[in-house]
């Protein structure tokens, strides 16, 4: 590959791909040229250039292809200036950037680096040194960032978490006050009325004191939910199963226009350690989201399965789906799209939980064809595998439901 | 059900105006005796001026705590059987009650037939803790 010769160089075997691939996106034949050969000197990393003319064109390649990072002229005949960093990086967020500039702008690479690439080189000034430096330098300053994101993300979901359950907890007791003398005077009421008029109003009221109750026992349930209370051995398997009997009868009552098909594909997996009360939740949550889902019927598939040193579980539903940006709020507290009916908090407790079990759940979606939530758990040390638990009639494969 | 017939005389203790008229109300109707009280120091000048069969008591209450009063009316009236209400439904707060030797807890919002019944099994056992043990203090 363009004469590279790959060394082995540990302190760099994090950095150096086997593989560089480098985007270069550069108007002049002659600047081009000069990169190649720079890159094609350099022996610690083995790179391969692709070289385009346009940023419309760069757009294009990124959406097809993976690339470790893009070399980007700031003058081109479709993009002049920093502007072009942001269109880079909103086409292709976890590629990092490093900006050519000429040796008039050097200015405009700083503001460059500013608006988000990771460096920028004066043409004519850097070697094939200098050159790979910046582009390493640029592909772990992104790594960094991007775990720098996550972490953050996850930190301040987390945190709002727990800032909603400490707030509903202060709140909880002054609410449940106000419930117990709403309800209090509506059983009374309904004592002495006969009307049915009335009686049917008062009912009404009475349902919806009963719901706010029950909004404050979850957000409550958020804060409570924090330390893990009592942590013990569990076996996912069997609490799945104990989840899917229960809910059964429910999900039949549901879907009016179709049957829904519910069955679990247990993987043998290690116990795992936890609070069984609220993963049976989050398990209930999530099954309750597929019903939902599937007005007119269809297939819910649970899956259980072990790989590395953690234990996997996918609820797959082949219903509705739903579209990217609400994919993409699913966690957010208080978020639904079901109306006053649903508190919004199933998904953001679920993540509470799994969080606080120190695992991790994502959606998957697809409108019209489903949507697949899984977490994952970790094994602590010394766990046993388990059997699967189930009867082999029960834990038939269906195939799943790819998204 | 009206176990006791009228007989049960109930203490109600709760910072809430509006919670303690509702409960009277209730119990009223039900034919129990009522008195309340607004906090758990009076619960307990109350409990040595006329003994009642059963307490319910809040726990989330300024001046004596609801815990704290519950240990002084275990003290005073040892046979007095103590129903916990909480606005924070927590199973700590639950534990910790009986611990100290309350007869039931019940969490706000409570469903008030769930009450009576409360009410009126915390009697009965009362009763019964008596017909075995007949106490000096009482008659």
């Amino acid at each position: 590959m363009k004469g590279c010769v790959r060394t082995v160089r540990r302190s760099l075997d994090r950095i150096a791909e086997p593989l560089m691939k480098v985007l270069l996106v550069e108007d002049n034949p002659g600047d081009a040229r000069l990169v190649h050969e720079m890159l094609s000197e350099e022996t610690s990393v083995r790179c391969e250039v692709s070289r385009i003319e346009r940023l419309a064109e760069a757009l294009r390649r990124l959406e097809h292809e993976e690339f470790h990072v893009v070399l980007l002229d700031l003058s081109l005949p479709d993009s002049h200036g920093v502007s072009g960093v942001a269109v880079v990086q909103a086409k292709a967020p976890h590629v990092p950037i490093v900006v050519l500039t000429g040796l008039d702008d050097e200015a405009i690479g700083v503001e460059a680096v500013q608006a988000g690439a990771q460096d920028y080189l004066v043409k004519g000034q850097a070697d094939g040194h200098a050159l790979m430096r910046a582009i390493r330098y640029a592909v772990e300053r992104k790594r960094i960032l991007q775990e720098l994101k996550a972490a953050q993300e996850q930190l301040v979901r987390g945190e709002s978490l727990r800032m909603v359950g400490t707030l509903a907890s202060g709140a909880s007791h002054h609410l449940n006050n106000l419930m117990s003398i709403i309800l209090g005077r509506i059983h009374l009421l309904l004592a002495k009325i006969e009307e049915p008029e009335v009686r049917r109003s008062i009912t009404i009221v009475k349902q919806a004191a009963l719901d706010s109750a029950q909004v404050v026992h979850r957000m409550q349930g958020l804060a409570q939910h924090q330390p893990i209370a009592e942590s013990v051995r569990i076996d996912l398997n069997q609490l799945i199963e104990e989840m899917l009997e229960a809910i059964g009868p429910l999900s039949q009552s549901r879907s009016k226009r179709g049957v829904i098909d519910m069955s679990l594909t247990a993987g043998r997996i290690q116990t795992i350690a936890g609070d069984p009360a609220s993963l049976r939740e989050v398990v209930m949550n999530l099954l309750l989201n597929a019903i939902e889902a599937l007005p007119n019927g269809g297939r819910i598939t649970v899956k259980t399965w072990a790989s590395g040193d953690s234990v996997y579980c996918s609820v797959a539903d082949t219903g509705v789906g739903m579209p990217e940006d609400i994919r993409r709020r699913a966690f957010e507290l208080f978020f639904t799209t079901k109306g006053s009916k649903s508190t919004g908090l199933g998904l953001s407790m679920a993540y509470g939980v799994v969080q606080q079990h120190g695992g991790e759940i994502s959606i998957e979606s697809e409108e019209g064809k489903g949507t697949t939530v899984t977490f994952r758990l970790p094994v602590p040390e010394g766990a046993e595998l388990q059997a699967a638990g189930l009867p082999a009639d029960r834990a038939h494969q269906l195939g799943g439901v790819k998204l | 059900m009206r176990a006791m017939g009228a007989s049960g005389q109930i203490l109600i203790v709760d910072d809430e105006i509006e919670i303690r008229s509702v409960l009277e109300e209730f119990l009223n109707h039900k034919g129990f005796k009522t008195q309340a009280a607004p906090d758990g120091m009076t619960a307990v000048q109350a409990i040595c001026a006329q003994l009642p069969d059963v307490v319910l008591l809040d726990i989330d209450m300024p001046s004596l705590g609801g815990i704290e009063a519950l240990s002084a009316i275990r003290a005073i009236a040892p046979r007095v059987k103590v129903i916990m209400i909480s606005g924070k439904a927590s199973l700590d707060v639950a534990k910790q009650s009986l611990a100290h030797g309350a007869y039931d807890y019940l969490a706000k919002p409570f469903d008030l037939e769930y009450l009576a019944k409360s009410v009126e099994t915390a009697l009965l056992t009362k009763t019964l803790d008596e017909s075995c043990q007949p106490d000096p203090l009482r008659r």
